[in-house]
């Protein structure tokens, strides 16, 4: 065999890898059988190099052999999801934003001294709260982007498989075809949107300055500190369950702003979120430390109070009192939610309700 | 104007796209291995790049209207495609409908230059 020989060999095995190494794996030593035939038979004509630029772009070439559109996120969803990313960016740049100032102005408080201590402080401040602001905002951002990733490829799978169960049904008729919902059906997509936003921004201050909820301590009109209500000492502990009760939130809202109008989907993941909402309610303020127990004893020192009165809710601080009430809230609120969601879906669209 | 360009090469591949299938059906009648047939067709103006056909082949023969089989017995292996009695079958289905839209193209484009 001549070295021109083993070159082309060579060329035509590289070729045929690219193309194959891009198709499933069962098809492929029928198609490097089919390939090899394909270029011999080309050859015959002209040379190796020239058949090969002919047959051109392997990737493209592979492409032709498969025959579905794969897609994460397909056309159906393009739209929203675009928007629901472009919504998260702005969130996660305010929350980076925020979170970056915070932490900024917190640690100045403690640098203050003199007047040149402060220029240079507030120089290397600001370079601070860049320096975190981009990389909360890179880290953020990717979390963000693979979270939505993540929920609307389950969305467009879920879907994939509704649509080959409708073919499956194969005849359609007129009677199929589901009734406008009534207009009490809808579901406002700014509200939604509104949602989004907020708990987004919420869910970013407890996990990036906690600290924000507290009581404020100025002096001479200077902020110092905050005592915060949280027991941020237990936080890491603590956390994990807000951001799963925020990321289920967030899923739920979403849910409802790519569906559009209460449908069975809807109702469901209405009844799911709020359920398990309930349980992480009750498992972050009656199992785990939540509150900073010395709140009361600090605000009593730095601000020379008494709360003996059995009307001041500090009163009562370090007892069960406060986490009942706000659990009997959350639950409250919940299940109104889950309510009037079941009572939407049920009376304004029960054929999207049966059928969906 | 490359943009032009490119646009009207898109609509020209899919303009062509939808009369592949008969084409290559139409051709297949007897057996036949790949690059033969893009050489008929290309005797017989109805060009198509390999690219296209080889996996169009193995679609047709997915949907059951080519069957295949590996000759081994020649200096290299072939494979050659006919039709089945499916592809016959649809074959003469999708010429009589050929013939209707191209009629109809016909007296539309007529009509233009009138």
């Amino acid at each position: 065999m001549s070295e021109k020989d083993k070159r082309e060999i060579e060329l035509k095995e590289r070729y045929i890898y690219q193309v194959i190494r891009r198709i499933p794996k069962k098809q492929r030593e029928e198609i490097r059988m089919e390939l090899n035939e394909l270029i011999d038979d080309m050859c015959e004509h002209s040379s190796m190099e020239q058949v090969l630029v002919k047959l051109g772009n392997p990737g493209e070439f592979a492409k032709q052999y498969r025959d579905e559109n794969c897609y994460i996120v397909g056309p159906g969803y393009y739209d929203d999801y675009m928007g629901v990313l472009k919504i998260v960016f702005i969130c996660v740049l305010l929350s980076a934003i925020l979170s970056a100032v915070v932490n900024g102005i917190t640690a100045q408080s403690w640098s203050a001294g003199n007047v040149s201590a402060i220029v240079n402080g507030t120089v290397d401040i600001l370079v601070n709260i860049m320096t975190d602001t981009v990389g909360t905002l890179i880290a953020g951002s990717l979390t963000a982007l693979g979270g939505v990733t993540l929920i609307f490829a389950i969305l467009e799978r879920q879907n994939k498989r509704s649509d080959i169960r409708q073919k499956q049904e194969k005849s359609w008729s007129l009677d199929k075809l589901p009734p406008m919902p009534d207009k009490k059906a809808f579901i406002s997509r700014s509200d939604s949107v509104i949602g989004l936003v907020f708990i987004m921004l919420f869910g970013a201050i407890l996990i990036f300055v906690p600290e924000l909820f507290g009581a404020y301590i100025l002096e001479k009109k200077e902020f110092v500190r905050t005592i915060p209500i949280f027991n941020l000492e237990k936080w890491n502990m603590i956390l994990p369950f807000i951001i799963a009760g925020f990321v289920l939130c967030f899923v739920d809202e979403m849910i409802r702003l790519t569906r559009g109008c209460y449908c069975r989907t809807v109702m469901i993941s209405s009844i799911v979120t709020g359920t398990i909402q309930i349980v992480l309610s009750i498992i972050i303020l009656k199992v785990l430390p939540l509150w900073n127990m010395n709140f009361s004893k600090e605000i009593k020192e730095v601000f020379d109070m008494e709360f003996s009165s059995g009307g001041d809710m500090l009163h009562y601080w370090g007892t069960d009192v406060i986490s009942n009430i706000i659990l009997a809230g959350v639950i409250v609120i919940t299940l109104i939610e889950m309510g009037v969601t079941i009572y939407k879906t049920l009376r304004y669209a029960p054929e999207q309700g049966m059928e969906q | 104007m490359a943009e032009e360009k490119e646009m009207l090469a898109n609509l020209i591949q899919e303009l062509r796209r939808g009369t592949l299938v008969v084409s290559v059906l139409s051709q297949l009648q007897e057996p036949r291995y790949g690059y033969a047939l893009v050489e008929q067709l290309e005797q017989k103006g109805v060009p198509i790049d390999p690219n296209t056909l080889y996996p169009l082949l193995r679609r047709l023969e997915k949907q059951g209207l080519l069957c295949s089989e590996w000759e081994m017995g020649e200096s290299k292996p072939r494979k050659y495609y006919r039709r089945t009695v499916l592809g016959d079958a649809i074959y003469r289905e999708l010429k009589v409908q050929w013939k209707s839209i191209s009629e109809g193209m016909e007296a539309l484009l007529k009509e233009e230059q009138a």
